[in-house]
């Protein structure tokens, strides 16, 4: 029946601890309470909320970077990959695409014996040649390194980077907000075409609700660490049930 | 625009280098071999320096003396560079009370004059070309590792790293393979000034009596020898002083050339 879940969270808090110098004065305080949701393959889930709801704490827990939590974090499949905002501190700036590319295959060769990993150099090449083409870029590129890059093509060879390991979620938080609204669009609209190709689900954090509108099909609204609502995107947004969801739509408008 | 110090600078240490790397196998004289004939004399065709007071070819000395200052130098950054990068990486990269407590060592060693802990290992472990090198290196990790520490400190956070991090890249990788060439640029010019610090260093030894010990040649041990003689072989001196400033000169002039092109 839940073979298709490829995430499911129940009863999540999450805690941040304050700490002092030297360890002292700790305070560890509640940042997430009581989240639980589930992605379906396929699902482009929508997070929403200002900015200190813990919308990216979340994401820092499904990730594994947070781990002081409790409640259940269950990955049914490997490891979801990141997309970051900022597309220029996530791509590093002394190596050329094509060393950024190849890297996390590199990676994954070391610790899976998954059939479809490239083990030559030459195999490894091609697939980033691949990867770089489905991403809209040529091969001109591949020796350029990011400074030589645009916003939008950075962000184009950040999203290669994570869908290249194949994994079935990709997190992708605020992936678009720095870019102009041309190029949001066209990154949107790759994103929309790497989901059919590699049949993938995102989690989409985001705090602009006409983006969230335009490519996630199901939303989870987040205020003060809880989940105030959550639905489909359509229902969402035409019958807001939540006061705080209202006033978000209110002033998306 | 033109880049006046890489021009300079490129020209000069290629010169510098090429009369050190030929010093190495072939010098107009015998550095050694004296020759009371031929004492004291000012420069002139056959001794472009002159010669000092025991007859023997003050630029054929300064040719060997400046390849042996060159070599500890480049052996020293060598040390200092390949241990200040290790203890930096790992104390910029995971922090903690390991590096408060290498950083405070750091600080300790940093106190103190480098030529005077210098002399005090020299005189325990007595002086030879590579207790000089050693104690020299030694004293230069600290300055490496800050430098290289505050590199990893910054730049651990950045979302590149975390990236690297989440496709399961190896510590020593991310260690090596990302972080280090990132820091090239601040590194590579603490590298030159290093140098020059070095070759400063192993001259102010040798001038103190504690460094390259005669008959070998030394562009310090030369000075030292010629302070008698000021007066009547000013030469002497000039040959000397005049290779430690040229040293230096055209590695920092290429370093700045370096810089300032990177930055174009």
């Amino acid at each position: 029946m839940n073979n298709d879940i490829i995430l499911e969270v129940n009863n999540l808090n999450s805690y941040y601890e304050q700490r002092g110098r030297h360890g002292r004065n700790r305070k560890r305080e509640q940042v997430l309470h009581d989240v639980s949701f589930s992605i379906h393959e396929g699902d482009i889930l929508g997070l929403v909320g200002e900015s200190g709801s813990g919308k990216t704490t979340l994401a820092k827990v499904l990730l594994g970077i947070v781990n002081d939590y409790d409640g259940e974090v269950i990955h049914h499949t490997s490891y979801p990959q990141m997309v970051f905002q900022d597309p220029y501190s996530s791509l590093n700036p002394a190596r050329t695409v094509r060393w950024i590319l190849e890297e996390p295959l590199r990676a994954l060769a070391k610790r899976s014996k998954e059939g479809w990993i490239p083990r030559t150099k030459s195999a490894r090449s091609e697939m980033v040649r691949q990867m770089l083409s489905e991403v809209g870029l040529d091969d001109e590129y591949l020796d350029r390194k990011p400074g030589d890059l645009s916003g939008g093509q950075r962000q184009r060879i950040s999203i290669a980077g994570a869908v290249i390991t194949r994994p079935k979620l990709i997190i992708a938080d605020e992936p678009v907000s720095a870019l102009d609204v041309t190029i949001q669009a066209q990154i949107l609209e790759l994103m929309q075409k790497l989901k059919e190709t590699y049949s993938l689900s995102y989690l989409f954090i985001s705090h602009d609700l006409n983006v969230v509108y335009q490519i996630c099909s199901r939303v989870m609204v987040m205020q003060h660490g809880s989940v105030v609502e959550s639905g489909d995107t359509e229902s969402v947004y035409n019958h807001p049930q939540h006061p705080y969801t209202q006033v978000l739509l209110m002033d998306a408008m | 625009m033109k880049n006046r110090y890489l021009l300079t600078g490129g020209i000069l240490s290629t010169l510098v280098t090429s009369v050190i790397v030929t010093g190495y196998f072939w010098t107009p004289y015998s550095t050694t071999a004296m020759n009371a004939r031929e004492k004291m004399q000012p420069p002139s065709l056959s001794h472009w320096f002159g010669t000092d007071n025991f007859g023997r070819d003050v630029f054929s000395r300064v040719m060997q003396g400046a390849g042996c200052s060159f070599l500890i130098a480049v052996l020293v950054v060598l040390i200092g560079c390949f241990a200040g990068v290790v203890i930096g990486s790992l104390c910029g990269y995971f922090g903690g009370t390991a590096d408060l407590i290498l950083m405070r060592i750091c600080d300790t060693i940093t106190a103190f004059p480098a030529i005077l802990l210098a002399l005090v290992i020299i005189s325990i472990a007595g002086s030879s070309v590579s207790n000089i090198v050693l104690a020299l290196g030694i004293l230069f990790i600290p300055s490496f590792a800050r430098v290289v520490r505050t590199q990893y400190a910054g730049i651990r956070d950045l979302n590149y790293i975390k990236a690297a991090r989440l496709e399961g890249v190896s510590v020593p990788r991310i260690l090596y393979a990302h972080i280090l060439p990132n820091t090239l640029p601040v590194l590579v010019p603490a590298m030159t000034i290093g140098f020059n610090n070095a070759v400063l260093a192993e001259a102010s030894m040798s001038f103190l009596g504690i460094g390259i010990q005669p008959p070998m040649a030394s562009l310090g041990s030369m000075l030292k020898d010629s302070q008698n003689y000021l007066t009547s072989a000013p030469w002497y001196a000039l040959g000397a002083g005049f290779s430690i400033v040229l040293l230096i000169l055209s590695f920092s002039l290429l370093s700045e050339g370096i810089q300032v092109s990177r930055n174009e």
